[in-house]
């Protein structure tokens, strides 16, 4: 067969194959600032009081993969109540969400013998650039009474 | 007759015909060439490969791990045997033994670790680039493997191989390996410690690599080496893998963006602020609490933002005319590494995986090395019109 066809062919095929399983180890559509949009938003673990916890120290894990987590928790949830967008989520699953959250957290820190506090927050910062500055505004995503 | 539009059409039909038979040249490619390659991404395997696995669940399982558990791996006797074997195939994938059947075996094996720890519930896109290339380079050789009956060099072969990588085991666990990363740690920073230590460890692999490849050509043990065309074929596979991963995040953008990714992509300069912030909450390190000045320039300036995000999605659309190139693909490599390192600086995120597969399988080091070798006349490689071809070649 032709070289040229052999090679666009393989292009084109694992382009298409990888936009289409997503994020199916080793293939993946990298969705990374795919949609640049001027308000975005981080996830973080914090207190009860919203006290910055180093949540990388503590579980192994960083705030961006907690905000993956996050995501992938609650898009499970949002794809089985036919929502439109995680925001919407009703405040029992929400919590259901947190809670399978930070039962994963808990989990990672005790494999790595460390301690974490007996409530815990996940905090939610959402970030937009207006008139010059980055504005930040943190907000409680998730607490533990 | 002819009109003038005409004769316009038909010269625009014959350059694009030309064009696309002038893609993708094939890239003749030494034997010394292929096995430094080999070398070079075989140790990069090793090297990247993660040093222990804690993941003891795979709660949002990915790609393998829809149909196998591989928790396993997180006990530390299973993944030392793991990774044991890891570099049985590294070595025989190192000195081309039996690449049709070395490579598809080094490729699951590669896909295992990253499948666990992808499958946590937040992938991560560091190593793809270094299995999609492995899985086309398998392709590769399985499509351009010819048949052949084992005999008694096979098993000689074998031998060699699991001995160079029990050698190469016992000396990374070795005292002296042991006290030269002491002596490093306690004279040099951390990332020059790091950078001697994978040099020394790339001296080690290469000079057992050395020892194999002699014991491979000498006697009753005596194994053909991949032929060119295997070896021209290993190299367009890994460019065109490389190339499709880049490719595939290209188009993610345009589609996840409703095509307003370049009018948009000023905004990527905020996703810059968001990973910094997240460094910072990551570890609360005070140093990681302010915005880096490069992103505060790109928030102040839309239009130079928008340049030089854009330039960055061009280039990797624009990769895949390197494909079998020599000295396209070294300049689009150079550029490719650049941007990796400019967005390092900005973003405190590295891409040492993707470097490395540019470095070797773009920018071309193996074929670097072997040029500098001829014009300095440490080699005398018997394919000196191979490399004159290459040199000539756009």
């Amino acid at each position: 067969m032709n070289r040229t066809l052999i090679i666009l062919g393989s292009l084109v095929a694992t382009c298409a194959f990888s936009l289409v399983v997503r994020e199916n180890y080793p293939f993946s559509h990298y969705p990374m600032y795919s949609d640049p949009n001027p308000n975005r938003y981080y996830f973080w673990l914090a207190t009860p009081d919203q006290k910055p916890l180093p949540v990388q120290t503590l579980t192994g894990k960083t705030a961006a993969q907690l905000g993956k987590i996050l995501r992938s928790v609650t898009d499970k949830r949002v794809k089985a109540l036919n929502v439109r967008h995680r925001d919407q989520l009703p405040e029992a699953e929400r919590a259901a969400a947190a809670a399978e959250i930070l039962a994963f957290l808990r989990q990672e820190a005790t494999t790595l013998k460390q301690t974490l506090p007996p409530k815990l927050a996940i905090m939610r910062t959402d970030i937009a650039y207006v008139d010059g500055s980055t504005r930040e505004t943190p907000s409680i995503w998730y607490v533990e009474n | 007759m002819l009109t003038a539009q005409h004769e316009k059409h038909l010269r625009f039909g014959m350059w694009k015909i030309d064009f696309i038979k002038k893609l993708f040249p094939w890239p003749v490619v030494s034997s010394l060439e292929a096995w430094l390659l080999r070398v070079l991404f075989a140790y990069a395997l090793i090297h990247f490969l993660p040093p222990v696995m804690v993941q003891t669940t795979q709660p949002s399982p990915v790609g393998l791990a829809h149909w196998f558990d591989f928790t396993w791996m997180a006990s530390p006797d299973s993944y030392a045997t793991f990774k044991q074997l890891f570099m049985v195939f590294a070595f025989a994938y190192a000195c081309g033994y039996c690449l049709p059947v070395t490579l598809p075996v080094l490729t699951v094996l590669h896909a295992m670790p990253y499948t666990l720890m992808n499958s946590q519930g937040h992938p991560h896109h560091g190593y793809q680039i270094l299995t999609l290339s492995l899985l086309a380079m398998a392709i590769a050789a399985i499509a351009t493997s010819t048949r052949r009956k084992p005999s008694a060099a096979d098993a000689l072969a074998i031998v060699g191989v699991f001995a160079a990588a029990r050698m190469f085991t016992w000396w990374l666990q070795s005292s002296m390996m042991s006290s030269l990363a002491a002596w490093m740690a306690a004279h040099l920073d951390g990332t020059n410690a790091m950078r001697v230590m994978t040099l020394a460890g790339l001296v080690s692999f290469t000079l057992l690599a050395i020892m194999l490849k002699q014991f491979m050509s000498r006697g009753r043990s005596l194994i053909a080496e991949p032929d060119e065309k295997t070896n021209g074929w290993q190299l367009l596979a890994g460019q065109t893998a490389i190339a499709a991963a880049y490719l595939t995040s290209v188009v993610s953008k345009l589609w996840n963006s409703d095509g307003k990714w370049f009018a948009n992509s000023h905004n990527v300069a905020i996703d810059f602020v968001k990973t910094t912030r997240q460094s910072y909450y990551s570890k609360l390190d005070p140093a990681l609490q302010f915005d880096p000045p490069g992103v505060r320039m790109l928030l102040e300036n839309e239009w130079l933002a928008r340049a030089f995000f854009s330039s960055g999605v061009v280039l990797e659309t624009v990769l895949l005319i390197a494909i079998g190139t020599r000295k396209l693909a070294f300049v689009f490599g150079v550029m490719l590494l650049a941007m990796h390192r400019t967005i390092m600086e900005l973003m405190t995120l590295t891409f040492h995986t993707n470097e490395s597969a540019v470095a070797l399988f773009y920018i071309n080091v193996p074929f670097l090395i072997v040029v500098a070798g001829q014009k300095l006349g440490l080699t005398t490689s018997n394919k000196l019109e191979s490399h004159a071809a290459n040199l000539n070649q756009a």
